[in-house]
């Protein structure tokens, strides 16, 4: 009897256990996990870190809506730490260690502008702080930066793919003239331009490569010396935003009449504003479509949409890039099962392909940078007609 | 290069001059009269090219409207300003080299915070590009050269035929013996300090719809006003004119045949020359 009522007190005793354990478990507390966003927010790039920033923000806000994300066994909600680079590549240094040394964070969700980003990786590569940015620097990639990923194609990945479409489309180019910033960015992006149309075998000239300081106000004098070479197609190549609204604006005033076209252009709305929409007209770019466009994935649509309805202005792609990859920083942390920057910057590697608002994203780049740590999806070749971004083809990149 | 060519950039060059002798000859009043240096001057012109972009840009008004409110709002600035801050560093060149680094911080962080950081744009004021010869301006920039040209003349006549005007000179030359002779030094001070951000206001507002309206803007523009100011001698107004226009030009021209940032290097190598063989400037006097 003894031995009988023990079996049952300790089959209870057990049971017990088993629910508070359970209950326990439904119980525990979600963790908020602080993450790092830098870009800039003032100067002529302003545009890039505000996007960065937003981006990052939706994000987090549709994790707390939807009660956190599991890693492991324990749930996660995210917030950010902003910092303003200001473009700034001392700036940019201050900020990361400030981000990493005392916010102590272990993932930074971002950045713009090449030279500022060689700046942070010298702080996140030694102590292995997985870093993903839109920075379009040949050398922000590489096997020797393991925690390093792109989340916007790059120079390397749109040059060909503009330019492919450019010459099937608009036989009438010929020689083509490039104005790029003289630092990092805008040196890589012409470079990149150059490498695509001799890689493809293009009957394109570059007649003119023309170089200038960010935050440049008047370009006359350099428009001048590049019409001097009577160009069939400008590309404003790396320029930001506000310095390639401006170009487009004094090359109207110049009366220049050819192609124009701008690889790195991602935003039309603050460069309609500036330069004006006749300014602005015929304009063929490869990242500043509309995402609400038809040509869009659906997520990317409904993105767009709740981005407008959240922050007043317009989702670019930039926003879009970092909202998806911080659903790819935190799908490859709930895959791995853990935090550790190390181990999420290996599981993405590995798993190679993620599901993001941007559609199938791709983890690719080895052939390039001789390292799969950049993001691959597809592209909308885009017009400027009437102030708006038209698309007009859908381009694949190359693995 | 072709002839055009180098019309074109002399073109560009008169515009940016217009815009430096108005920037200029407002830090060479302040200079002449309180021996300071006025580091946050380029804010002022920030400011004006903000007021013009909410009242041209935002609210529609007339773009004269918006010139004329951002002079005015300046020399209201410029009141203002120069009692509650700068009068008691008058000649006290390191306490005015702070205080005006701090104004230049609250102004723009204050700027930035309300207009935030990102460059906006104004539309044309005048639509429409003249063609001459294959040299083309546009009407906004001949606009900008016109009013820049009218505003000098009339200063000019402000300050060499009007009491006021020669009591500024009176001061700027020598203020105990300007006080002697019954002109109030404090007023004239005050007077003249407004004025110089008037015109700073006003240069910002001209320029709103031809480059983009940034709280960041005035920064380089203020180095370049102390190079033009150096050059044309400190505290001389003829001489910071012609020195804008020579920048100016030397800026749009050489610009056919070097990148900024080279012409940066060089603009510097000539100030440094003269700093070393002529110091007093162009039209500067010795005690200067």
């Amino acid at each position: 009897m003894r031995a009988r009522l023990s079996w049952v007190f300790s089959l209870l005793a057990l049971a017990l256990l088993a629910a508070c354990g359970q209950g326990g478990q439904e119980a525990a507390e979600t963790q908020t996990m602080t993450m790092g966003v830098i870009g800039p927010a003032s100067g002529g790039a302003a545009t890039w870190g505000i996007a960065l920033d937003r981006g990052a923000t939706l994000f987090e806000e549709d994790v707390q809506q939807r009660g956190g994300i599991e890693i492991g066994d324990t749930k996660y909600v995210f917030r950010h730490v902003f910092y303003d680079t200001k473009g700034d590549v001392g700036e940019t240094a201050t900020v990361t260690n400030r981000l990493v040394f005392q916010d102590g964070v272990k993932f930074i969700i971002g950045n713009a502008i090449g030279a500022t980003c060689e700046a942070a990786q010298a702080i996140t590569e030694p102590n292995s702080v997985l870093f993903t940015f839109v920075c379009w620097g040949r050398t922000n990639l590489g096997p020797q930066k393991p925690h390093s990923f792109r989340s916007l194609i790059g120079p390397d990945e749109a040059a060909p793919m503009f330019y492919r479409w450019v010459a099937q489309n608009r036989p009438n180019v010929r020689t083509l003239a490039l104005i790029s910033p003289n630092d990092q960015s805008g040196r890589d992006t012409s470079a990149a331009i150059k490498d695509a149309i001799k890689n493809l075998g293009l009957n394109i000239q570059v007649v003119a490569e023309e170089e200038y300081q960010r935050g440049t106000q008047e370009f006359t004098s350099l428009l001048t010396r590049v019409l001097q070479k009577n160009p069939d197609m400008i590309d404003l190549s790396g320029s930001p935003t506000a310095d390639g609204a401006l170009i487009l604006k004094q090359l109207r005033e110049l009366g220049y009449r050819g192609q124009r076209a701008w690889l790195s252009m991602l935003d039309p709305v603050p460069v309609v504003r500036t330069a004006g929409a006749e300014a602005a007209e015929g304009l063929l770019g490869i990242q500043g479509w509309d995402l609400k466009s038809e040509m869009a994935p659906a997520s990317l649509r409904d993105f767009a949409q709740r981005f407008e309805q959240r922050f007043g202005e317009p989702a670019t792609l930039i926003a879009a890039a970092n909202y998806a990859s911080y659903q790819i920083v935190t799908q490859a942390m709930a895959l791995c099962r853990c935090t550790d920057s190390t181990k999420v910057a290996q599981t993405i590697v590995q798993t190679g392909s993620f599901d993001t608002i941007l559609g199938k994203v791709l983890i690719g780049g080895e052939r390039t940078y001789g390292a799969k740590h950049q993001f691959l999806y597809p592209n909308l070749v885009y017009e400027m007609r009437g102030g708006v971004s038209v698309p007009l083809a859908r381009v694949e990149p190359q693995p | 290069m072709d002839l055009a060519a180098i019309i074109q950039g002399a073109s560009s060059g008169a515009v940016l001059g217009a815009v430096y002798i108005l920037v200029a000859l407002g830090l060479a009043i302040v200079f002449s009269l309180l021996r300071i240096i006025n580091f946050a001057h380029g804010e002022f012109y920030m400011l004006g090219a903000v007021v013009t972009y909410y009242l041209f840009g935002q609210l529609g008004l007339p773009f004269a409207v918006a010139v004329l409110v951002s002079a005015i709002g300046g020399f209201v600035m410029g009141v203002l300003v120069e009692r509650a801050l700068f009068r008691r560093f008058h000649e006290d060149l390191l306490g005015a080299f702070v205080l005006s680094l701090g104004l230049l911080w609250v102004v723009r962080m204050s700027v930035t915070s309300e207009f935030g950081a990102q460059p906006q744009g104004l539309p044309s004021v005048i639509e429409g590009v003249a063609r001459v010869g294959g040299v083309s301006i546009s009407f906004d920039r001949l606009m900008v050269l016109a009013v820049g040209a009218v505003i000098v003349a009339l200063v000019s006549l402000f300050i060499l035929r009007t009491e006021v005007g020669r009591a500024i000179r009176a001061v700027a030359q020598n203020r105990s013996a300007a006080a002697l002779m019954g002109i109030n030094p404090t007023w004239v001070t005050s007077f003249g300090f407004a004025l110089g951000l008037a015109l700073a206001t006003l240069a910002g507002s001209l320029v709103g719809p031809l480059f983009s309206v940034e709280p960041n803007m005035g920064g380089e523009l203020v180095v370049k006003a102390f190079i033009i100011v150096i050059i044309g001698g400190m505290g001389s107004l003829p001489g910071a004119v012609i020195a804008a226009i020579l920048l100016g030009l030397f800026e749009g021209i050489a610009g056919l045949y070097v990148d900024n940032a080279q012409l940066a290097i060089i603009e510097f190598l000539v100030l440094a020359a003269f700093l070393v063989v002529r110091p007093r400037g162009l039209l500067g006097t010795a005690e200067a």
